[in-house]
């Protein structure tokens, strides 16, 4: 009597998939990352990660990919990272909600009232005014709003990237676009107060 | 696709478009590079350049790093298998009744690597004199070893007999069987142990015992003995051993005994000295000078009992012992810590009554 072989007990369904690590995973882990580390970077960091945690974000996302690498088509692999870091990014946040303590990787800075937003156009700067006027924003909104706005991609691309339909984009967009600009107007007018008065007014406006 | 661009806020608003142009120009930063290559499995060194150089500077330096194990492994599977083809070695003749060729280019390097691969606390077999004739197979039982033309037993460590054609003098060579005859009282009915005396003349005929009559063991013999060497710390017993009359009852005839059994007193009355009971010391060594009337060990014995009288606190019994001492044996090689000894205590007669630390083994005599 023959007895079954190994691999006869592999169900069909999972036969030569996952079982065996395939030679080519490292060189695409590679490609992964050359290609596409620094957008996923990016997107984490303005989807309002704070920059303590961006490392621990990036370094999810990643190995959820490595995870899941034979999961991931060929040319798809962008919109698994984006879809991965939009998830990763809003567990970030919730986790930061829940907890009482302040994130801030170094000490809060004092208002400095001597340099204009004009002249400290550097990312840090930056990215604390994104933050603040994007920070009450849902994720998937901010998602495709970043995508747009700071990445270039068209609205198909973003459909693509995100998984979801074109209609859903535009839509999205248009209540992120609305949102961001009645902001940025608050802000603009909250800083010509503050240059003319010459200090800081507790609160703003709002 | 245009729709897209002009629908942008960035391409209507100057000061979105600089917030949006800086956050473009964000690059993670290199923790965060490190920390995910090092969740990738991917190399980390090179690659925060991005190169596909170091991809491959990874695979070789792993590629070698495996070759390298296989290699070592090899080595030390050809080293096990050396030792144990090795005939001398203790380790094969455990297979008892196999008939052993003696090769003469074996060293006597076997039996030391074979104890070390075992790791256990086997004496370790002497090296065994080139024979040049056929040794005779051995059996499982006997286990005697042969030393440069002298006979002992050897717990634990199976041996063979072979006729040794020269026996040469070794004085150098003592017995490593740790046996204290005084110490184990379970060895008084027991027929003289076969272990070859230290001092015995080297030129006596070779006793080869053959396989067929295995010599009497007593499994006490080479086992540490309670009251044994005081070597190492070892709590101090509370009274000396009571079978310290064993010497004297052993036959005449087994040369080894007297010099072991002063071996065990001295060693006895060292450790009480260590642990600081001069009396008791200094009872042991004079049963000792009862027992071993002008034994080979006396000049050690008249310096314990120095350092006895000392631990007592009696300056002066140890002054005249000392000088004594230096009067009969002035070219003796411990007269030098005679007199070390009294130099001491001149010293401390001046800070009295302050009984000398005890001393460490490497210098108690």
């Amino acid at each position: 009597m023959p007895r079954p072989s190994l691999a006869a007990l592999v169900p069909p369904s999972v036969r030569g998939k996952a079982l065996e690590p395939r030679p080519d995973d490292g060189r695409r882990l590679r490609a992964l990352y050359d290609d596409h580390f620094e957008l996923v970077g990016r997107v984490v960091r303005n989807l309002g990660v704070p920059a303590g945690e961006i490392d621990d974000v990036l370094e999810r996302v990643f190995s959820s990919a490595a995870a899941r690498l034979s999961d991931i088509e060929p040319g798809r692999e962008r919109a698994f990272l984006v879809q991965a870091a939009v998830r990763w990014a809003a567990n970030a946040r919730r986790a930061r909600a829940r907890i009482r303590e302040i994130a801030c990787d170094a000490l809060p800075e004092v208002p400095d009232l001597g340099a204009s937003p004009e002249e400290r156009t550097d990312s840090r700067r930056a990215a604390a005014v994104l933050d603040e006027l994007l920070g009450a924003m849902d994720v998937d909104l901010r998602a495709v709003f970043i995508l747009d706005e700071i990445e270039e991609m068209s609205r198909a691309e973003i459909a693509a990237v995100l998984g979801i339909p074109a209609g859903t984009v535009a839509s999205r967009l248009r209540r992120a676009r609305e949102d961001f600009e009645a902001r940025l107007e608050r802000w603009k007018l909250r800083r010509t107060v503050r240059r003319t008065v010459g200090r800081t007014v507790p609160g703003g406006f709002e | 696709m245009n729709r897209d661009t002009d629908d942008r806020v960035g391409s209507r608003d100057v000061e979105a478009a600089k917030l949006f142009a800086a956050a473009r120009a964000f690059r993670p930063s290199s923790r965060a590079r490190r920390r995910t290559l090092r969740a990738l499995g991917l190399p980390v060194g090179l690659s925060l350049v991005g190169s596909s150089l170091a991809h491959a500077a990874h695979v070789l330096t792993a590629s070698l790093k495996g070759w390298g194990m296989v290699a070592g492994l090899l080595g030390a599977a050809g080293g096990v298998a050396y030792v144990a083809s090795a005939p001398p070695s203790s380790s094969r003749s455990l297979g008892g009744s196999g008939s052993h060729h003696v090769s003469e280019r074996r060293g006597p390097a076997s039996p030391v690597a074979a104890r070390s691969l075992a790791g256990t606390p086997l004496p370790l077999p002497a090296p065994v004199e080139a024979p040049t004739e056929g040794a005779r197979p051995a059996s499982a039982a006997p286990v005697v070893a042969v030393r440069g033309g002298q006979v002992s037993t050897v717990e634990g460590v199976p041996s063979f007999s072979v006729p040794v054609p020269k026996p040469t003098r070794r004085s150098s060579l003592r017995p490593r069987s740790r046996a204290f005859p005084s110490d184990s009282p379970s060895t008084g009915g027991s027929p003289p142990s076969p272990v070859s005396p230290v001092d015995g003349p080297a030129e006596r005929p070779v006793e080869v015992v053959a396989p067929t009559e295995p010599p009497r063991l007593d499994p006490e013999i080479s086992a540490y003995p309670s009251g044994g060497p005081a070597f190492g710390p070892r709590a101090p017993l509370p009274a000396p051993p009571p079978p310290l009359s064993r010497p004297s009852s052993l036959p005449s005839s087994s040369p080894a005994s007297p010099l072991r059994g002063e071996l065990a007193m001295v060693a006895e009355a060292q450790r009480l000295l260590r642990a600081g009971d001069g009396a008791a010391a200094r009872a042991v060594l004079e049963r000792h000078a009862r027992v071993y009337p002008g034994g080979a060990l006396g000049e050690e014995v008249e310096i314990l009992r120095l350092r006895a009288l000392l631990a007592d606190g009696d300056a002066r019994g140890a002054r005249e012992a000392g000088e004594s001492f230096l009067g009969r044996h002035p070219a003796s090689p411990l007269a030098a810590r005679v007199r070390s000894l009294l130099d001491d205590l001149g010293r401390s007669r001046r800070a009295p009554s302050t009984p000398l630390p005890p001393q460490t083994h490497g210098e108690s005599l």
